[in-house]
């Protein structure tokens, strides 16, 4: 299963106060991820919502890259939570632990960012698509290419990649199975910042994430969680949802 | 191997054909730039149709005889109301209603299979639709791609208003549909409507290449990605995840056989398309 020394690690950033770091720590394997270390760092995201001092959380990786994947050769056993939810089929026992994970990041009420270097690909694809920004340097490599193994992803990037970027994007990136670099994936509005590969992607990040850090949290959350349920209200439901947001923002 | 041609005044408007793993739908009526009469619109769509079911077929191409991919319908001549529709066209103020068009590009929109257009020259109206419908646009340098219905004082009802501010943005959507700017390819691609551009010289051989490359994917996977794409387009998240969960469920792709074992053996898969 997990051994402890290549558990997530969760700190906070000793120079910029109220970011929490929850940073992949399996570096010889890429930072695959398996079901284990997928809950640790659910129990992570759980923690860091109650706690007012947390004011940003940033997802990252030790290493070459942020995350290759899922860990399929010592895939851990199913958690007692997800098992009846299981089907054992040939195709393998289904992705509902990431599903409960990657929705706990999208719905987390602060700001989420995730630094890219190396792959983000499959797991990694995942969370980083459920993030807020993305920041990524400028060669790191991007996607779900599945369709070259004859799989496909059930994991929501199908609702979420038409959402973030044009549907017409869709079609290189999952249905042709390309990797796209952390520079073109700019351009196409996927990831927000990118840096040059030869610098440390958390030294160059600093000053976005300095700035989520300091951003009003309330206030962001409330534009965030309006953000995510417009894609999915009709216009006056949205309208009529933000009703109930108090007014008095600025108390902060 | 020829599959079947459409006839419509003694002239043959659409050819339809199979060439090893490719279904080729060649508009064939360069006197009229391509533009469509009902019988081709049912052609195409029985075509995409014809391909969901035939396990050979691995990719949809769409193309033209001639430079010049399609200036939309005819307006002038669209043909008789085919015999399917009887009593479903209204003679009123409105005139026909666009059934004909909507299901041509349902199908080709829902269509199991890869689906690519080759578009050269004057891509407008129904055929800016087509393009719009499939998966792929690869394009022409000389290309330039419009709607003009709007300028024509035309209805723009083929489910375009849909599919066009999901594959670039309401933004870009309006001035293509609305204010009626005329693209140029390069143009087209910066705002990611078209794929890619290769040169007018070239377009043959690398049209081919890209063509071969997406007919040797795992279709089966691929047009499970796509459905589900697709229909997650008007799903909240909470259903789309649950959505997956039951595509995932409900399927089996065989080739993944293979993927397993080429992955073991290091080499590259060679798929069935099952």
């Amino acid at each position: 299963m997990t051994s402890e020394d290549t558990a997530p690690l969760v700190f906070d950033d000793p120079n910029i106060a109220g970011l929490r770091h929850i940073r992949l720590n399996n570096p010889n394997k890429l930072n695959i991820l398996n079901s284990v270390q997928q809950e640790i760092i659910a129990d992570a995201i759980t923690v860091a919502q109650y706690d007012d001092a947390v004011t940003c959380l940033a997802f990252s990786g030790e290493g070459r890259a942020f995350c290759a994947g899922n860990d399929i050769v010592t895939k851990a056993a199913a958690l007692p939570e997800y098992k009846r939810h299981q089907v054992d089929l040939e195709i393998g026992s289904g992705p509902i632990g990431l599903h409960a994970l990657i929705t706990k990041i999208r719905n987390f009420p602060k700001p989420t960012v995730v630094l890219m270097q190396g792959y983000a690909l499959g797991a990694g694809y995942d969370i980083a698509t459920s993030c807020d920004i993305r920041v990524a340097t400028s060669d790191c490599k991007f996607g779900d290419p599945r369709v070259h193994r004859a799989l496909w992803a059930a994991e929501g990037w199908s609702y979420k990649i038409t959402r973030l970027i044009p549907q017409t994007h869709f079609s290189e990136m999952h249905l042709r199975g390309e990797l796209l670099s952390g520079e073109y994936a700019r351009e196409i509005g996927l990831v927000h910042r990118t840096f040059n590969p030869d610098t440390d992607i958390r030294e160059s990040a600093s000053e976005i994430l300095n700035h989520l850090a300091s951003t009003p949290t309330r206030s962001y959350s409330m534009a965030k969680d309006s953000l995510l349920r417009g894609l999915d209200l009709r216009f006056d439901d949205l309208q009529i949802s933000t009703r109930s947001h108090p007014a008095d923002l600025n108390y902060e | 191997m020829t599959l079947f041609t459409k006839k419509a005044n003694k002239m043959t408007d659409i050819q339809i054909s199979q060439d090893r793993t490719c279904l080729k739908i060649e508009l064939d009526r360069p006197d009229q730039g391509n533009r469509l009469t009902y019988e081709m619109m049912l052609s195409i769509r029985d075509a995409a149709r014809h391909a969901n079911t035939n396990d050979d077929i691995r990719v949809v191409v769409i193309s033209s005889s001639s430079n010049g991919f399609c200036a939309g319908e005819d307006r002038n001549d669209l043909g008789d109301w085919p015999n399917e529709f009887f009593g479903r066209g209204p003679l009123g103020s409105h005139g026909l209603p666009p059934l004909p068009q909507q299901e041509m590009i349902s199908a080709l929109r829902s269509c199991q299979k890869p689906t690519v257009t080759l578009l050269t020259g004057n891509v407008r109206g129904l055929g800016l639709d087509i393009a719009a419908a499939c998966d792929h646009r690869i394009a022409t340098e000389t290309t330039i791609v419009s709607d003009g219905r709007v300028q024509n004082a035309e209805h723009v009802a083929t489910g375009i208003t849909h599919i066009l501010p999901r594959l670039i943005g309401l933004s870009q959507a309006t001035r293509i549909l609305l204010l009626g700017d005329e693209l140029t390819a390069t143009e087209a691609r910066r705002i990611g409507l078209i794929h890619e551009v290769y040169p007018d010289n070239d377009f043959t051989v690398e049209a081919d290449r890209f063509v071969d490359k997406i007919s040797a994917l795992a279709t089966r996977s691929y047009s499970i990605i796509k459905e589900q794409t697709i229909e997650q387009l008007d799903m909240p998240y909470e259903w789309a995840l649950k959505h997956s969960l039951a595509i995932r469920q409900t399927n089996v792709i065989e080739d993944r056989s293979e993927a397993a074992a080429a992955f073991k053996e290091k080499r590259e898969p060679k798929f069935s398309g099952r």
